[in-house]
């Protein structure tokens, strides 16, 4: 019985990707045990078997959430880029 | 000599946050493992936060005694440096907030930028501009329109006085080339870019700062080689270096004619002597 979780890849360090769910938890992976070409931003849907732990060897690149997530920040950042006076601050 | 009109001390066992007078700015270099968080008070109280480390920092803020924020810098959105962000919003009034505009997909910085548009908190884009805390000025250097995300980190030239400090987060090499073009200054202070790691400092880095002291953010057996032996020979041969993985936090009192001092949270016995030329 496995299940079908998310971990996005947060960053890439010396062939090392640092992958985190939407828990918040942190987990490092061999890029070799990911999808070839994986970046940093990539949605991943891995295989969870019950009882045990993620199984890389099954992971792969949800990229139309991966797209989703992305416009969904620049909507976000837009809105909020029209907060910024401009100009120097002084506090 | 520049080195002659500072003062570095070394103060085992001490407690960072005790001995600001109303004279001093403030830098701390929190140990949060292995991540950037830092904070900068001037002596008028005013602060800024830049980066928040992998988790909650509320209580290593709390126990500085502060109870707002006026300025968080996000240098960019990889988890060791905003995964304490989201934390620090919710706990203090945080009156700006500054990033460098790249968006990530990880829940992280979902959270973290939905709970920045439920506040009131006003965003500011990293532009080449300059934000007053009192008496301490930061100059903000704008990241290059692309690249990774490392090498879209924000920059950040803190200046009180004749005293000076760089922190340009996770930058690499192209970044690095990228602030010498927009220039920087002679500085006090160096953070080690990317914690220590061999894509964060050349000859040329380090022949155009001219570092005093290097700070190097890292985490104690972290499994990515930082800092990498090659990067800490170069440190080691332009400056006095302290790492938060051996010395702990590491916090550094400066006035505005340039000396300064350095204290760490190191037990006595447990921190080697730092390098000193």
């Amino acid at each position: 019985m496995s299940a079908d979780r998310v971990y996005v890849v947060d960053r890439i360090e010396h062939r090392q990707a640092v992958l985190v769910d939407d828990q918040g938890t942190t987990f490092t992976v061999s890029t070799e045990d990911l999808p070839r070409g994986v970046n940093e931003g990539a949605v991943l849907v891995v295989k969870v078997e019950a009882g045990g732990g993620p199984r890389w060897d099954t992971a792969r690149v949800d990229q139309a959430e991966t797209a989703r997530r992305h416009a969904e920040a620049k909507d976000r950042l837009e809105r909020l880029k029209k907060r910024d006076p401009g100009g120097d601050i002084a506090l | 000599m520049r080195w002659l009109l500072s003062l570095a001390i070394l103060t085992l066992g001490a407690a960072p946050a005790a001995a600001q007078d109303s004279a001093q700015a403030q830098l701390v270099f929190f140990d949060v493992g292995q991540g950037d968080a830092v904070l900068v008070r001037s002596p008028e109280g005013r602060t800024a936060l830049i980066d928040a480390g992998p988790r909650s920092i509320v209580a290593q803020l709390q126990e500085l005694g502060l109870d707002a924020i006026d300025l968080a810098i996000a240098s960019h959105p990889h988890a060791d440096h905003i995964g304490g962000m989201e934390h620090v919003l919710r706990a203090f009034p945080v009156r700006y907030y500054l990033d460098n505009g790249a968006t990530h997909t990880t829940m992280t910085y979902r959270t973290l930028m939905r709970r920045l548009e439920r506040s009131r908190t006003t965003y500011l884009r990293a532009t080449a501009r300059t934000i007053t805390l009192g008496s301490v000025t930061l100059r903000i250097l704008p990241p290059p329109p692309t690249g990774s995300l490392n090498e879209r980190s924000v920059g950040v030239v803190v200046a009180f006085g004749e005293f000076n400090a760089i922190l340009t987060g996770d930058s690499e090499w192209a970044e690095l080339e990228h602030f010498q073009l927009l220039g920087v200054p002679d500085v006090t202070v160096l953070k080690a870019a990317h914690h220590g790691g061999a894509n964060g400092v050349t000859p040329e880095w380090l022949a155009a700062t001219r570092p005093e002291v290097v700070v190097i953010s890292t985490g104690r057996g972290n499994g990515y080689g930082h800092p990498h032996p090659e990067a800490l020979s170069l440190y080691l041969n332009a400056a006095t270096v302290y790492r938060t993985d051996v010395h702990g936090t590491v916090t550094i009192l400066a006035s505005q004619d340039g000396t300064f001092r350095v204290m760490t949270a190191a037990r006595e016995g447990e921190a080697p002597p730092p390098h000193v030329r």
